[in-house]
């Protein structure tokens, strides 16, 4: 393999940079090893600083999420500012929360929440209601039901731990329930 | 103290959504969307919409239902897929195929963003029942600017501020207003001009606060400026009626007498006559002064001209402008 940074001699070392963006590893030369820790002991901070910059630079430039919904690239995204579909939220969590942050100040939704998803944590209070208790009769709670209830149940653990992937997919799983749900109606 | 729908001219709300099962803007979905929408609409509102396909209207046809603020510029670019649902009473437009797939929009005369709300929140009901919409329990619905996520809505309110302007108060009102999470700026016009001395307050944050939230802050900070506004225009009559009345009858006799005018005139003296009529000073409703401002614009003024064989748009204005102050 070539040194990466003068792409002229053999690289014979590897330096292992750790970030908050992950690791990343950068393959050297003997001469350009040499600079680095020159630079390293001349204490030259400004030329390390820039060396290991360039490496988180060439490292970020990779690091390009592509959503699994609709094949939209992050940096298509922050060319256009237009997300490409419902998976691009939770595909781009980790770079959209902040920028959501940024822009809105938060990150959680504290609106209306859609019919559907009304209806059904109407009947879910009332089933919790006191009122529920007295002898009427009990409405049994279909399977597909008690399914639903414990997939909304792990997605709002998911969501509350921020586990957004996880969270996506027990939504899906339940979109499905639900979609099932309405053409047997 | 003038009353509120003396300088509040309109309140507008507008509902961002997409169809949970679609990617956001897709011309192979396009005709999907469009579908939907139509068939909710046409199956249970008994064909209380009409239906704009863009693609099939001519250019001054599209620009004139952007004057009545009825589609944005935005679907204008999207002409080629873009199409619109407009209710009769034309208080309520469902854009289809603008930046998300529905751009559901209510419009109220004279400010009133509650009752907007409601109507958009009733064609939201009936829209949702063809298909529902993308909505994500932590980020609420999901479009595709991240600056309309959450409710997806943007509430504004049409002001008409002209002594605020006169007295170069407008740079202050937008700084305080922007800590609010609104901002505020002028309708027609580029840059810091502000034609007709017409502006917009509406909300930038869409996530984290509810509706009902939202309303309330547009519509104090609205309140708040139209009590300075309202202010500036008693200690001016107090104080300097004469030059107030001149400026005022100076504009409404152009208005009245004028050959030819071209727009960026008219806004001017419109906002002056308008001026007049809340202050008792013009013997003219403001509901034909508020028509004028949808329809002395260039694309419906290019109509008239059309209709009548009149040479010239400028002079079409002032002809149709003398129709309506007479007509009142």
């Amino acid at each position: 393999m070539l040194c990466e940074e003068c792409q002229m001699n053999e690289a014979v070392f590897t330096v292992t940079l750790t970030s908050g963006d992950g690791v990343t590893r950068k393959h050297l030369c003997g001469e350009c090893m040499k600079k680095w820790e020159a630079n390293l002991a001349d204490g030259d901070i400004h030329s390390f600083l820039s060396s290991i910059l360039s490496i988180l630079g060439s490292a970020q430039k990779t690091d390009d999420p592509v959503c699994s919904g609709c094949g939209l690239k992050y940096s298509a995204f922050e060319k256009s500012g237009r997300l490409g579909c419902a998976q691009c939220y939770h595909d781009f969590a980790d770079k959209l929360t902040p920028m959501l942050k940024r822009i809105h100040g938060n990150t959680q939704h504290n609106g209306r929440t859609p019919r559907a998803m009304q209806t059904q944590a109407d009947a879910a209070a009332q089933a919790a209601s006191p009122e529920a208790e007295t002898p009427a009769p009990v409405p049994e709670i279909s399977p597909v039901e008690k399914m639903r209830e414990e997939l909304r149940k792990k997605m709002d653990e998911a969501v509350a731990c921020e586990n957004f992937e996880d969270a996506a997919k027990y939504r899906d799983q339940l979109k499905a329930l639900m979609d099932d749900g309405e053409v047997q109606a | 103290m003038a009353n509120s729908h003396e300088i509040a001219v309109s309140g507008r709300i507008r509902l961002a959504r997409n169809y949970h099962d679609l990617p956001f803007h897709n011309q192979e979905n396009a005709a999907t969307c469009l579908k939907r929408a139509y068939d909710a609409l046409h199956n249970y509102t008994e064909d209380l919409y009409t239906l704009h396909i863009l693609n099939n209207m001519s250019k001054d046809e599209r620009l004139s239902l952007m004057e009545e603020h009825l589609i944005s510029a935005d679907l204008l670019k999207n002409a080629g897929t873009g199409a619109a649902l407009i209710r009769k009473d034309r208080q309520v437009s469902i854009m289809v195929n603008e930046e998300d797939h529905l751009r559901i929009q209510a419009i109220e005369v004279g400010g009133g963003l509650e009752h907007a709300a409601q109507q958009a929140f009733q064609a939201e009901e009936i829209l949702e029942k063809v298909c529902g919409f993308s909505f994500d329990p932590k980020f609420g619905y999901l479009t595709s600017c991240p600056t309309n996520t959450g409710t997806g809505m943007r509430a504004s309110l049409m002001l008409h501020l002209p002594m605020l302007t006169r007295y170069k108060q407008m740079g202050n009102v937008g700084q305080n207003v922007a800590k609010l999470g609104l901002t505020i700026r002028g309708i027609y016009g580029e840059g810091s001009e502000a034609l007709g001395d017409l502006y917009q307050v509406s909300n930038q944050v869409s996530l984290g606060r509810s509706e009902e939230d939202i309303i309330q802050a547009v519509t104090a900070v609205g309140k708040q400026l139209i009590d300075m506004e309202s202010g500036l225009r008693d200690r001016s009559m107090k104080r300097a009626p004469a030059e107030l009345k001149d400026a005022v009858m100076r504009s409404y006799g152009l208005l009245s007498y004028a050959i030819t005018m071209d727009e960026k005139e008219f806004m001017q003296h419109w906002s002056n006559m308008r001026l007049g009529i809340a202050l008792g000073m013009v013997p003219t409703p403001l509901s034909t002064s508020d028509e004028l401002l949808t329809t002395a614009q260039n694309a419906h003024v290019r109509h008239f001209a059309a209709k009548r064989e009149i040479a010239s748009a400028r002079e079409a204005r002032c002809e149709w402008i003398r129709e309506c102050l007479n007509r009142a």
